[in-house]
Order: C-alpha cells, then structure tokens, then sequence
C-alpha cells in the first residue's frame, strides 16, 4: 500500500506543478483555424520513431492498455522548441515558439496486475499572432490600418488510465479524458491616420469536454506484437468570456499498430491512427469556419539499441510519418504533413534518470498557397524515482 | 572517479547540457507572422460610422459668460468693421505726500509722469498705427457708455500719441509727460488723486488692437518726484495699479436664436446635445469622434490674431449655467484661420469616452471662443433649426471581433 500512496503523492504535485506550462503545446500555420493543430502528446522516443511506437508507449498518453509495460513508477516532462519556417502569400516568416506537450506519471500498482497512470498532454494547439496591413476606408476616405491578431493557449487533455494485464501476452487498459483548456485572444488596430485612436478587444475561449478511451496490447509471438485503441471524445464546450457561444465535436480515434522485433538489437513499428475530426465540419462551418476533415495518420519507424547490456544507452531511432491535418487554412483544401525524425537517449543514476532526445522536420501544406516547414527539438526527462526498471515496448 | 566511471557520464552529460542548451533556447519566443486577413484570420475586424444630429432644439447659445476686461485683453478699434471699441483705465489714488518711514511723510514735487500701455496682438498689415490717450473723469466705472468715452476723445483731453512700431506684432509703448506737458496728467484735489485715461488708435486704415487688461500686462502709471532731504532732494518714485480697465463697443451685435454663436462681446457660447443610444454608451468601442459644425456666414477676425474655438464636455446638464471640463485631455481646441469659410471639425473622442459606462456624463458640449471676452472674432454656426447647416457628430466605432469564430 506504501508505494501506491507514494505514487499519487508523485502523481498529485506534478499534475499541480505540470498543468500551467503543459496547457501551450506547438503552435502551426495550420492551428491558426478551427481548434489548432492537433497535439501530439508523446514522449521523445515515440516521436524520434515518428511516432509509430506511441501505442506500445506506457510514457506516452496514447493507449493505457500500454501502460502495462511500465516495471515501476515514471514521471516523464516533455518540451518540445520548434522553429518554423511559415510561407503565406502576403510574405514569409522564421517563427520560433516552444511548447510542453506531455507530462506523464504512471507505474504499476505494487502485487497486482494493475497499472495506473495519469498524464497531462496536448489536444489542439492554437498559438499564433498574425500581423497585416490593409487600407480601410473609414468616412469615404482610405485609411492604411495595420492590424494583429493573437491566441495563446489551446486544449490540453488531462488522463486517468488503468491498465490490466489479462494474460502474460495481452493487456488491456481504460482512460478517461478530460479535455480543456483556454485561447486568449487579442487582436489589436493601428492607423496609419493619427485621428483614429488605436485599439484593441480581447476574450477568452474556454474549453471542455470528455472522452474516454479503450486499448489493447497483445502479443502475437515471441517478435510481434499488436496494439489497439479506440477512443471516443464527445462535444466539447466553448465558451467566450464564461458565455456559451457553441459546442463543437470532438473525433472518434482508431488506432492500430504492430511492432516487430526483428532482432534483439533492432525492433520496428508500424502504426494508423483514423480520427473522425468532420463530426465537427458542420459545428465549425456554423460559426464562419472553414471547417473540419477526417484525418489519416501512419507512422513507420524503428529503434535500434547499441549496447544490448544498457539498452537505454544512446540508442538509435528513427522514424518518417504522414498525417492528415484536420483544419484547412483555405475551405476545401486537405492540409498534410510529412515528417521524418530521429533521435536516441540516456539512462544514468542506475536508471533512477533519463534524458531522451528526438528532432523532427516536417512538411507541411495543403495545396494551397500557404505552406510551413518545421523543425522541433523534442526533450523529455523521465524520472524512476525507485529504479529498478524501464519502460519496455 | 575512475576513467571508466567517466566514459559512463559522458553521454549522459552531452545529453544533459543539449538539454539545457535548449531549455534555454525555448524561452525564446517569436510568433509574428505576415498574414493575409480575411482569409488566414478566423474572424474579421470591422469598423462601422454613424452621424449623430444634435438633439432638435436642444442647441441654443447664451450670452455674458465674460464682461469686459475681465478676460486677458481689452479690444481697441477704430473703423474696423467688426467693431469700434475703445479702451478705458483707472488708477488707484496717488498719494499727495510720500511716504518716508512707517509713521511720517513728507509732501513731494512732481518732476514727470509715464504711462506705459502693452499692445499685445495687432494686425501688422496695417501701418502707421498710433494709439492716443485721453484724460477722462476719475469716476469712470463699468457703468461707462461708448457715448461717454467717445465725447471725451477730445483734443482738450489728449494726454499722447504714441507710435507704434510697424515691424513689431506686440510691443509696450510709454510716454514721458514732463515740463509743459507735465500739466495734462494734473491730478487736481478733488479728484483725489485717480487718474483715468482711454485708449483710442488710429491707422492707415481701419484695424483693431488688443491692449493689456487689469489681469495680464496691464498699463503702468509711474510718477517721478523730488522729496526734501536736509539741504537738498531726493529723486523717488511712486507707482500705482490699474484699478479698473475695461472697453467700450459701439454697438453689440445682437444674438440671433436660430444660429449658434461662439465669442464676440457680449461673450456667447453655445450648448450643443447630442443623442447618444445604449448601444454607443455600452457597447461601442470608439475609434474616432468628429464634432463637426458648419458656418453660418464666413469667420472673420483680426488678421494675425488667432481665435481658437473650445469644445468642451459637460459635467452636468444645467443649461446655460452648465459646468464644462476644463481638462485639456478631455476638451478639443481649433484654431481658426483668418477668415474660416469652412466645416469646423473637432476630434472628441477623450470627450465621448466620458459619455460611456455605468456613470456617463451628459452627451452635450459647451462651445465657446479663446481669448474669451476679448477677441474681435464672433463665429457663428448652423443649428438644428437652419436646414443644411445643422451640426453633426460622426463616430466611428469598432464592432466587437468574432472571437469565437473558428
């Protein structure tokens, strides 16, 4: 019983330490509609596999049946820099923004089968501030006026998750979500003529919402294995300054992967991701969006472990991935992203530590002539304060 | 630590100052991007402009707000065609005997007198201007008639004539009266020793002046004496202040109720109200306010003279008795050029932001002229009862921006 109060101890003062900073995640061109870019809330050896070992990751805040795999206590921090070249047609931009999209505790629950945890993570970012120019004709006479438009903030979803280990090759694991979170808006006007008076308005977007998700792990043969997830998130909420003004909803998630161990130093992964986002198209169009799409998400990706005796010894990983991206900049076009990472890690202080390392460069685009490259540092921290253990895909 | 131990740290150590590195780094922030709105932004920022028509009627004008010399110049004028006027000063006794310690004084002898008389603004076109001084009665008080100084501008009366410099926009003039002219600034007994003169000018044609008032630059009157001392005397001196000063018109123009007047003499000023809706004192997010008044018939004034026109918000509706900020970051001042002809506009937004919240103050402005009381310019402006020429308050204010939009 002592560990299990020494877990929620852990889990308490860092979901009390963690939640202001994890509520900005990474920021795009394509968060700027809709509800922003979708988050990514993996941990840094998911990512450098592009992301194709998130559902066999216990530290990341994917598939809780995977929370199974985890040997003991884990508190894992995530920050993710990001420097983003953004092509528009009115001019181009080197933008640079950091975000911390996960903060994960989670362990198994001493003598049991069981394995809880619960994690703080990224559901959509909408982070940006964007400048114009334009004239205006105010009084019948045109007026230069410089505006900029900003948000701050974003979903973030916080997770309670129970894994059970039904059998020595299957698991399965339950969440529930609970999605919030809040975008502060601003948008601000200059002219150019020194008799209108600059102003600016402002308003907070609150979010919330629920889901609740299932998964499986289950392992095929001594090399293969299969991971799971369905997950369901409902209406979530919006509210501008404490008024209602809309509900919008949020997607059905699928989720299959399979891992392969080709050999005791390399295993590799392959996973989709279907998420129903066009529930929320007619929501988003009834408010003057440019609406939703259903988005496709596959990752292929592979770790290879140097130093079979230290396998958290700077292991190498990499990964390409393609997604969907659920919100058009311009109505009817279908935002994509390709991206390929790489990335490796670090266990010291008798595994009590550890340093993980991924980079990633994504494409962006949508056909369109708006267009984003982005480089992303990913670095996480995991912390096994009674050591002993690792996480093991 | 041993070299095996060490070459164990060292990755993790790389690791560790990577991550610093670029915790670091990712404090850093830029997020300005070029965009092209509407079709990047979620939502569009909008502008609207309404124009407000006084309140019919509730636009009028009143008179008196300033006598006289109690403003900060008095007018002097001759054949000028917005006014004749003439000055008057009064003097505050000279003794007969002079002072010499806190107890005892010694009769004195009269050696000169100057009077000194400032000219503050003039019009510099007009050459060879002179301004003439007259004796008049020492019991000259506010009760004084045009009339009256007019018949006493006689060459019986004339103390000087003093030229004023042609080059020079203001300048201070003095005469020295000594000798035989010592005798036209005689002050006899029973006058008690006040004297009182008035100011009249003349010129190449006819213009006007601005001379001092009792309250900015007013006319000296200095008497030089010899007092006894022993065997022989001692030069001194005795000065003394403008007690009363004011000028005279020949004719007041009379207020015409279908019109708005601003400044001339008798002062006017004039109170405009303005409708102003919910929407606008709760909702609106203003951006620009024009008052904007029309001209009944061009703005003359004297040349190089700047009047200026004052808007000024009310505090409290009261009527002609109203009180008005006098905050200059809440009133809107326009000068008027020398003949104005055209729409007078002034920016008031300061002022209409005071007419928002849960406390507004009353939507009305009190207009009224600067220098006030003593300026030849007399404006006078289109009401709601003179179609065409009404007044008008444009705002333009921001609708609020669809934050929600997605």
């Amino acid at each position: 019983m002592v560990p299990l109060l020494r877990l929620l101890r852990v889990v308490v003062l860092a979901v009390m330490l963690g939640l202001p900073a994890v509520l900005e995640a990474q920021s795009s061109l394509f968060g700027v509609r809709g509800l922003g870019i979708p988050g990514r809330p993996l941990t840094p050896r998911s990512r450098a596999t592009g992301g194709s070992f998130g559902l066999f990751d216990g530290e990341s805040d994917l598939n809780p049946a995977a929370l199974t795999t985890l040997r003991g206590v884990s508190a894992g921090f995530v920050l993710a820099p990001s420097w983003r070249r953004w092509e528009a047609p009115l001019g181009d931009a080197t933008l640079r923004d950091s975000r911390f999209p996960l903060l994960t505790i989670a362990g198994p629950v001493p003598g049991t089968r069981l394995a809880l945890g619960v994690a703080v993570g990224s559901y959509a970012d909408r982070d940006f501030r964007l400048a114009t120019s334009d004239t205006a004709e105010l009084r019948g006479v045109p007026v230069a006026v410089n505006d900029t438009l900003s948000s701050l903030g974003g979903l973030s979803e916080i997770r309670l998750a129970a894994g059970y280990t039904l059998s020595a090759r299957t698991a399965v694991g339950a969440a529930v979500y609970w999605i919030t979170g809040s975008s502060r808006l601003d948008v601000r006007r200059s002219f150019s003529d020194s008799s209108y008076q600059s102003f600016g308005q402002s308003a907070e977007l609150s979010y919330l919402g629920v889901g609740a998700a299932l998964g499986l792990t289950h392992q095929l043969s001594r090399n293969i294995r299969l991971a799971a997830l369905v997950r369901s998130d409902h209406k979530a909420k919006v509210d501008r300054d404490s008024t209602r003004v809309y509900d919008v909803d949020l997607p059905y998630t699928f989720g299959l992967g399979i891992q392969v161990r080709a050999s005791r130093r390399l295993s590799a992964a392959v996973t989709g991701i279907y998420r129903t986002w066009s529930g929320a198209n007619s929501d988003l169009l009834a408010q003057g969006g440019v609406g939703a799409r259903n988005t496709m998400e596959v990752a292929l990706g592979g770790e290879f472990i140097r130093n079979l005796r230290r396998p958290g010894a700077l292991p190498i990983r990499l990964g390409v991935r393609y997604s969907d991206l659920p919100f058009p900049v311009v109505t009817g076009h279908r935002p994509r992203e390709y991206s390929v990472s790489a990335g490796t890690g670090a266990r010291f202080a008798q595994d009590r530590a550890g340093i993980d390392f991924s980079v990633e460069q994504a494409w962006r685009s949508e056909g369109s002539p708006y267009k984003e490259r982005a480089f992303t540092v990913i670095l996480g921290l995991s912390i096994r304060p009674y050591g002993l253990n690792r996480a093991e895909p | 630590m041993n070299s095996a131990n060490l070459k164990r740290c060292l990755p993790a150590g790389r690791l560790a100052l990577v991550f610093g590195s670029v915790v670091v780094l990712a404090c850093q922030e830029r997020l300005v991007a070029p965009a092209d709105c509407p079709n990047l932004c979620p939502g569009n920022l909008t502008l609207d402009s309404i124009d407000l028509a006084p309140l019919a009627d509730q636009d009028s004008s009143f008179e008196g707000y300033v006598l006289p010399g109690q403003s900060t110049s008095l007018r002097v004028s001759n054949q000028f065609p917005l006014s004749e006027d003439r000055a008057v000063y009064r003097f505050a006794p000279r003794p007969d005997s002079f002072l010499v310690a806190t107890d005892s004084s010694v009769p004195y002898l009269l050696d000169s007198v100057a009077l000194s008389v400032s000219v503050l603004r003039r019009d510099t076109t007009v050459k060879n201007l002179w301004l003439y001084l007259y004796r008049l009665p020492p019991t000259i008080d506010s009760t004084i008639t045009f009339a009256d100084v007019d018949a006493a501008f006689t060459a019986v009366n004339l103390i000087d004539s003093l030229k004023v410099d042609d080059s020079l926009l203001s300048m201070t003039v003095t005469t020295t009266l000594k000798g035989p002219t010592l005798p036209r600034v005689d002050i006899p007994p029973a006058d008690s020793g006040i004297l009182a003169f008035g100011v009249g000018i003349r010129a190449d044609q006819g213009t006007g002046i601005r001379i001092g008032s009792p309250g900015l630059a007013p006319p000296s009157f200095r008497s030089f004496i010899t007092i006894p001392s022993g065997d022989t005397t001692l030069p001194q001196q005795i000065t003394r202040g403008l007690l009363f000063g004011r000028f005279v018109s020949q004719s007041a123009p009379s207020l015409d109720p279908s019109l708005l007047t601003i400044g001339g003499m008798p002062s006017a000023r004039s109170l405009i109200r303005f409708p102003w809706s919910t929407f606008l004192r709760d909702s609106a997010q203003l951006v620009r306010v024009t008052l904007e008044l029309v001209p009944a018939a061009p703005i003359v004034g004297l040349r190089a003279d700047t009047a200026f026109i004052i808007a000024r918000p009310l505090l409290a509706d009261f009527g002609s008795k109203s009180p008005a900020s006098t905050s200059s970051f809440f009133t809107s001042t326009v000068a008027l050029a020398d003949t104005t002809r055209d729409t007078v506009r002034f920016e008031v937004l300061r002022a209409a932001t005071q007419w928002q919240g849960s406390n507004p103050t009353p939507s009305a402005f009190m207009m009224q002229l600067s220098p006030e009381g003593s300026s030849f310019t007399r404006a006078t402006f289109g009401s709601t009862r003179t179609p065409g020429l009404v007044a008008r308050l444009r705002v333009t204010y921001a609708n609020k921006f669809p934050f929600e939009a997605p």
